[in-house]
């Protein structure tokens, strides 16, 4: 038992189970995720900041809760790694920059206190972009991630951290956020799943906020039944964040049965890359997706999505302008990073904390959310992207009545490799093409892993149902890993 | 000539939204950054579409939100809110300023 | 050359809710630096607003009572800009949807000033220059203080008629019972716009806004050295500048804040962190049904339903608590004028004394009317009708007890008055004989003695009458 929780092939729910069982213990799991930490961290740098005390001491509370047949959930005893833009409590959060270098939040976030709740074992705050405005984890101040599958590769981003932590077997499972893509684009890369709930299922309260109308937070796991888990886990409401709708979500049993059941659900395939440039095997194994799908009693039909140019600009638009207002707040007064240089006045102390602070990718987004914000371009960009989001909801809505699932890549090409993000950050905008949409629509949508794409490298799909149809996502992940919805 | 006087432009511009983003800009960099903020908005300026109505009330119905009851609850651990800063006198965060605030700024309240 | 003054008030009132406009952190002041405070409040990373309900409720009910149309959502904005007392560099506000539009408010002078709107947002925190030279300290405690700021049209037109505006606007929100309005204590702030206009003409000038106005005379003092500044400059010549200006009362002038360069880009845009909330018109109804009376129609109905005077009627409702004390003290029984003028008289001659507002009374209404009550009856004369008042007004004191404990009754027994009469004729035979030899005077010293001998407590008719029965 011990070994395969060293080959990361265990998932979480298993785990969970065999903990249950008592078939292991729950230092058991926790000593074999540090000795891999061990093993593997000096060349992966997946984690900013380790909670081994915290941790085994979480474990041994835990542990006695399910001695004494009182286990909270399934998940109870899990080690689950967490992406260090969620606030925890004592834990040094720092988004990945230099800026919130030494802040420790006084509360935890409400997802992590969600986990505690369920007897998840907090492990670590994972590696992550700067302020989450990357796909590669490469502008993190703490250095960049390797990906585990194949070290000449990023895990992607920005949740790149949270998902090389599991494909490495540093960690059970994890939590990331997506904002344009930053838990299922990493998921593909580390060939894991990854989950962008519908908008406002999952409470954003101790999210460090970055596009606050497209953040969700989301899980990163090695099988579907972890994801479901999790979803259902931190999916419950919280009057504390005002866009959190509070709509009743699928439970973890509800979820499970669904699985394969695609018989007769209507799948729109997305084959066409908007610049051609997808790999070859990536659309076979679209390909092989559809065949599979359709053996299962699916419809599959091929579309076009309606003005892919046109979402990407009008999600930028709107993420770089939020994010410049969200970003606003860190200027040194009250936490973060304050230069130390000597200041004339107050306003110099703020730009040279800025200066100091921030990376220079998160310098250019700021800058340019302004813009967009500006009084002579408000209405040109802003305005005008919130439009074009409108026009976009009805179009979607219009495609979401006639097909129940979009399936597409979920990159156009291969994961960045290592520096070629630094190289050219622009080209990475690219990379958000096929996940950005749900985002800027509010759609949940999950990255599952499917085929190959190098020797190394596997290949990932992504799977988009309209707002609360969380289900459907799972019908059809259930089916492409193997299960047959009887 | 125009080239030039275009590049100046864009320039001023970058330093400007510099300026209200609280950012400084080394000189050298200047140049180099408006060809990356250019390249940036060249992604953005694909925005098109027929002007749409008010877009809020026209799309599907729009998430409701919800407000709060008026019942206090006190936030128990202030002082860790406190501790997060890097210079607290007398329970209260310590900022440099010049204290002949008309020219440097104002305030906004009476 | 004749310049018209155009003035608009931009009114900020504090509302006395129990909790902030977007946190559950109580709103109450007078504390230490930063006990009031959570990470919403502070600003910290990851913190969200929630709106408070009260605050919403409380904003509709000021629109409705300033004749307003009310918005169909309640919708924020945020307005970005970079300053300490601001956690979040932005203000949580309501730019492009306020709650309410388009009302007005009646002056006394029987003019009407429109209303352009009114919204919700809220207050920044406090800085202090002085405690630590060369830096400043912030306190967030008022952080997050809900406030409701007023926007009249540009339709004032002197330094009287912005004092008149604010204290209408003052009396509609305390008797709303939403703020108390204070201008000394910064419940209530006004930011005054003021520009010339050429008579004739209607071409409006160039308008400064000025800011720091902390009472109604300074509202006043700065509305006239402005008007005198800016016809100066345009008598010589000279352009106004579009500017804020800060008020100085101590110094009588005010000086300009930001450089005329250096105009804000606010960048507003649509609060993200807060959905826009429907407000139904079974809201609007239910609030528009329990509103409270207002000043103005309080006054009439003392004057309809009470015959009060209307000097009275102003007098008894310049304090909410005031007028709710006399309406109770008829409640429980007095006649209103007698009730009025108890109010007018001795509570508000102890409370000058005591320094007391009309808040911090706690005497109970019914103990006031009996007491009204006893000297209807004759059973407490004047005197000690006032004695028994300070005991009501400084321990709550219940009337009769109180006279019987300590013996006030009026003496009107006419026996015992006789009694008393023959000893004070007895004891002072140089008046009696002044008296009886045409003095009237020492009529008004025996009086006096005999009421010392009655320890105050005769009825004076009575005693007049043994008296003279025995002179």
């Amino acid at each position: 038992m011990v070994d395969l929780i060293g080959d990361g092939s265990l998932s979480a729910t298993r785990l969970g189970e065999a903990i249950g069982r008592g078939e292991l213990k729950v230092t058991d799991a926790l000593e074999a995720c540090f000795a891999k930490i061990e093993e593997k961290e000096k060349d992966l740098g997946c984690f900013i900041t380790l909670n081994k005390e915290g941790a085994f001491l979480q474990a041994e509370k835990v542990q006695h809760m399910i001695d004494a047949g009182r286990a909270p959930s399934p998940l109870a005893g899990v080690p689950v790694a967490v992406k260090d833009n969620i606030c925890t409590k004592g834990i040094r959060t720092t988004c990945g920059s230099k800026m919130l270098a030494d802040y420790i939040p006084p509360y935890d976030a409400f997802v992590v206190e969600q986990l505690k709740n369920a007897g998840c074992i907090l492990i670590g705050k994972t590696n992550m972009d700067e302020f989450a405005m990357g796909s590669a984890t490469e502008t993190s101040f703490f250095g960049s991630c390797k990906n585990p599958l194949d070290p000449e590769y990023t895990p992607g981003g920005s949740s790149g951290g949270s998902a090389a932590a599991v494909a490495a077997g540093e960690a059970f499972a994890a939590i990331g956020s997506d904002t344009g893509g930053s838990v299922r684009q990493p998921a593909a890369c580390c060939g894991l799943y990854g989950l962008k709930p519908t908008y406002g299922s999952v409470s954003r309260r101790g999210l460090i906020a970055y596009a606050s109308s497209m953040d969700q937070i989301g899980p990163i796991t090695r099988d579907p039944e972890d994801c479901a888990a999790l979803f259902s886990l931190l999916s419950m409401r919280d009057p504390e964040d005002a866009t959190c709708h509070g709509q009743m979500r699928p439970s973890y049993k509800q979820l499970l049965s669904v699985m394969g059941r695609v018989k007769g659900m209507r799948i729109a395939i997305l084959r066409d890359p908007s610049d051609g440039k997808a790999a070859k095997n990536a659309l076979e194994n679209l390909s092989k997706a559809r065949q599979l799908l359709s053996d299962l009693g699916a419809e599959t039909e091929e579309i076009k999505l309606p003005e892919p140019e046109n979402a990407v600009s009008a999600y930028y638009t709107i993420a770089l302008a939020q994010a410049a207002s969200n970003l606003a707040r860190y200027d040194g007064v009250a936490y973060g990073h304050r230069t130390k240089e000597p200041c004339s006045g107050l306003k110099e102390m703020i730009r040279k904390s800025r200066t100091e602070g921030f990376g220079e990718e998160v310098k250019r987004r700021i800058m340019l959310g302004n813009f967009v914000l500006s009084a002579e371009h408000y209405d040109a960009y802003y305005r005008k992207a919130l439009q074009v989001r409108e026009g976009l909801v009805k179009r979607y809505e219009q495609l979401f009545s006639r097909y129940d699932v979009i399936l597409s890549l979920t990159m156009p090409a291969l994961p960045p490799k290592l520096s070629e993000s630094l190289r050219d950050p622009v080209s990475l905008y690219r990379d958000d093409s096929y996940t950005c949409i749900a985002n800027l629509l509010g759609l949940c949508s999950m990255a599952v892993p499917f085929g190959s794409l190098t020797e190394k490298l596997p290949g990932s799909l992504l799977l988009t149902a309209n707002r609360f149809a969380e289900e459907k996502l799972f019908a059809a992940a259930g089916a492409l890993a193997g299960h047959t919805g009887e | 000539m125009t080239k030039e006087y275009e590049k100046e432009q864009e320039r001023a511009v970058v330093e400007q939204i510099a300026a209200l983003s609280d950012l400084e800009v080394e000189n050298e960099k200047l140049e180099s950054l408006t060809k990356e903020m250019g390249r940036m908005l060249e992604v953005l300026q694909k925005l098109s579409g027929p002007e749409e109505a008010e877009a809020a009330e026209s799309g599907p119905e729009p998430a409701k939100g919800a407000a709060a009851p008026d019942i206090p609850v006190e936030w128990e651990e202030r002082s860790d809110v406190l501790s997060a800063g890097p210079e607290v006198f007398d329970d209260r965060f310590v900022v440099p300023v010049s204290l002949f605030l008309t020219n440097d700024m104002e305030k906004e309240d009476g | 050359m004749n310049y018209d003054v155009v003035i608009g008030l931009e009114v900020h009132i504090e509302l006395s809710c129990n909790t902030k406009i977007f946190c559950r952190c109580p709103a109450r002041f007078g504390e230490r630096p930063n006990v009031r405070i959570c990470p919403v409040c502070a600003g910290l990373p990851g913190s969200l607003p929630v709106l408070n309900e009260s605050v919403l409720d409380a904003a509709i009910l000021l629109g409705l009572a300033l004749g307003c149309e009310i918005a169909p959502f309640a919708k924020f904005d945020r307005k970005n800009y970079v300053y300490p007392d601001n956690p979040q560099n932005y203000q949580i506000t309501q730019f492009y949807e306020p709650i309410a539009r388009k009302g007005s408010l009646l002056l006394p002078s029987g003019k009407r000033v429109g209303i352009h709107e009114l919204h919700m947002e809220d207050d920044a925190g406090k800085l202090d220059h002085e405690a630590l030279p060369g830096r400043s300290l912030v306190d967030y405690n008022r952080s997050g203080i809900p406030l409701i700021e007023i926007v009249s049209e540009p339709e004032l037109s002197s330094a009287k008629e912005a004092a008149a505006y604010l204290e209408q606007l003052r009396d509609i929100a305390v008797y709303l019972g939403i703020s108390d309005c204070k201008m000394q204590e910064g419940s209530m702030r006004a930011d005054v716009n003021l520009s010339l206009k050429e008579q004739g003409r209607d071409v409006l000038g160039v308008r400064t806004e000025m800011k720091n106005l902390n009472s109604y005379r300074s509202v006043i003092h700065a509305i006239e050295a402005e008007t005198e500044r800016q016809a100066a400059l345009l008598q010589a010549g000279k352009k106004v500048e579009q500017q804020t200006r800060k008020w100085d009362e101590k110094a009588g002038r005010s000086y300009p804040m930001r450089s005329k360069e250096e105009t804000r880009d606010y960048r507003y845009f649509p609060e993200p962190d807060l959905l826009p909330i429907p407000i139904e018109k079974e809201r609007i109804e239910r609030i528009r049904q329990k509103m409270p009376a207002l000043r103005t129609e309080k006054v009439e109905r003392y004057i309809s339903e009470y015959h009060l005077s209307e000097k009275d009627s102003l007098i008894i409702t310049q304090e909410k608590p005031m007028a709710e004390l006399f309406e109770k003290t008829i409640e429980c029984g007095a006649a209103p004028q007698k009730a009025a003028n108890w109010l007018m008289g001795e509570t508000m001659r102890l409370m000058r004394e005591t320094g007391k507002g009309a808040e911090d009374l706690t005497f109970s209404p019914a103990h006031l009317a009996s007491l009204i009550r006893l000297t209807e009856e004759g059973r407490v004369n004047s005197t000690v009708a006032k004695e028994v008042f300070e005991q009501i007004f400084f321990r709550d004191a219940d009337p009769e007890e109180y006279i019987r404990e300590h013996g006030l009754e009026t003496i009107s027994d006419g026996g015992m008055l006789e009694e008393l009469a023959k000893t004070v004729i007895a004891g002072n035979p140089k008046s009696v004989a002044d008296y009886r030899g045409g003095k009237k005077q020492a009529f008004g010293y025996l009086m006096g003695q005999l009421m010392k001998e009655a320890k105050g407590k005769a009825d004076p008719g009575a005693a007049g009458e043994a008296l003279r029965k025995y002179l």
